[in-house]
């Protein structure tokens, strides 16, 4: 029997809701058993945290302890994103900690090689095309980098540091 | 369906990609096709997996097949060109939905089992299949919570949504696994019961418990319960192939070739015990 408008609006409508109930903070309602979806929450919680772990090193690394009760906190009012899967995820909680509290300079790098790699598109990120080139000042020690990202996908960095007021030249060249 | 040299396959990961090239027995590999561009070279070590023979089945996860809303006809045709560029015999999806509302959900949740869902479900695979150039496989998902008012065991629900549509079943038996684990029944017994003469192959995972729960993980060696799935699985039927599915904690080569091994000795003990059925009958 062909499905009706109707049905599949009733069906959005129960998992709509089922999504609205497993984002953490979330309510249970009634349905599936309360403890099944409170599992099954948390373990999605799990998922996101671990994503954006294996995708954003640097910035989790930078965050420490910090970064569990972060992403947390992020991801009670931010869902995952429709494109960009956990690179994405961890772009969008990069975004929030930036706007919120500030970003970790020892993560910036990674954040700019980001930048360099994808653009956002509603709903998330997608990987940029062509030739682009950036260039950006960090922190820690300070730096100036001017980033290429050939249209072949290979990347060439160069940057002037400066230690101790002393300049030093360094750059990569993929090959 | 596959038609791989070997029943032998593992879902590709860049991680594993060494481990992957040096398994000789190795007869096809699934790839993830969101972390694929059709438009990009095919990556090195995949070539060199296809210029030995080795079949690739791209395997999507954001179709959302069992989602209220049509399907996504970009999402569609990226998983047509991905079969077109890489070879595909077919290609797979899943019986679940991963958005709603505008929302995602970020993992695969389960369809509701009524009459109404399955409706929907066929019609949404029915134009899956209609843009597709090659078949498609659905697969059983894991899930750690059921709707309720179901209206199908999930067999049942299963074998009706195969007869409508004409696809076939890609059947996760760690999914079969946990989901007996954690409604507390025999997988055994399920296994008897599912459309396993529509399989195109079948997937094989690790998983671990926590707070009473099964969580299909993929992060663990395969249990010694899942491999009894392979045999039993095969002493009825021959799959076409079974796969390992690893995403995260990713074991040395040497471990990760015995699993592999491991799952060509329970099908090699599973077909034997089927020759040894069908030379007792008659």
């Amino acid at each position: 029997m062909p499905a009706s408008d109707e049905s599949r609006r009733r069906l959005a409508e129960l998992q709509g809701r089922l999504i609205e109930s497993l984002r953490p903070g979330g309510s249970i309602e009634r349905g599936p058993a309360p403890e099944r979806l409170r599992a099954t929450a948390e373990a999605l919680l799990r998922k996101r945290r671990r994503g954006v772990r294996k995708t954003w090193p640097d910035l989790c690394q930078a965050l420490g302890a910090d970064f569990a009760p972060e992403f947390d906190r992020f991801a009670a009012t931010t869902g995952p994103p429709r494109e960009g899967g956990p690179l994405a995820d961890g772009r969008a909680f990069a975004d929030d900690l930036r706007a919120r509290r500030g970003f970790p300079a020892a993560a910036w790098p990674e954040r700019f090689a980001h930048d360099l790699r994808f653009r956002a598109i509603d709903g998330g990120f997608t990987p940029r095309r062509g030739t682009i080139v950036r260039v950006a000042g960090f922190g820690g020690p300070p730096r100036i980098v001017l980033a290429i990202r050939h249209r072949s996908g290979a990347e060439s960095w160069f940057w002037l540091q400066f230690d101790r007021f002393r300049p030093a030249l360094g750059w990569r060249i993929d090959q | 369906m596959i038609g791989a040299r070997t029943p032998i396959g593992i879902g590709w990961r860049p991680e594993l990609a060494l481990a992957i090239d040096r398994y000789e027995p190795l007869g096809f590999v699934e790839i993830l096709a969101e972390d694929f561009d059709p438009d990009r070279p095919i990556p090195a070590p995949i070539a060199r997996l296809m210029e030995r023979g080795v079949v690739v089945i791209p395997h999507g996860i954001g179709l959302s097949l069992g989602g209220a809303e049509r399907v996504d006809r970009r999402r569609l045709d990226h998983l047509a060109r991905l079969a077109e560029r890489f070879r595909s015999p077919l290609v797979s999806e899943h019986v679940a939905f991963v958005r709603a509302g505008g929302r995602e959900a970020g993992h695969l949740l389960p369809v509701p089992r009524t009459r109404e869902s399955l409706d929907i479900l066929v019609e949404n695979i029915g134009e899956a299949r209609a843009s597709l150039p090659v078949p498609l496989a659905v697969e059983n998902i894991a899930a750690l919570f059921d709707w309720p008012d179901a209206e199908f065991t999930e067999a049942e629900f299963l074998r009706e949504l195969l007869d409508r549509t004409g696809v076939a079943l890609l059947l996760d038996l760690a999914n079969v696994h946990a989901n007996a684990r954690n409604r507390g029944v025999d997988a055994r017994c399920v296994l008897d019961t599912m459309p396993i003469d529509r399989i195109a192959y079948c997937h094989v995972a690790g998983g671990h418990e926590e707070s009473g729960l099964y969580h299909d993980t993929h992060a663990h060696p395969t249990p010694g319960a899942v491999l009894e799935l392979v045999r039993d699985l095969a002493g009825r039927v021959d799959p076409p192939g079974v796969m390992l599915e690893r995403d995260d904690s990713y074991p040395a080569e040497a471990e990760l070739h015995r699993e592999l091994g491991d799952i060509a000795t329970a099908l090699r003990a599973g077909a034997e015990r089927r020759a040894t059925s069908h030379a007792g009958v008659g």
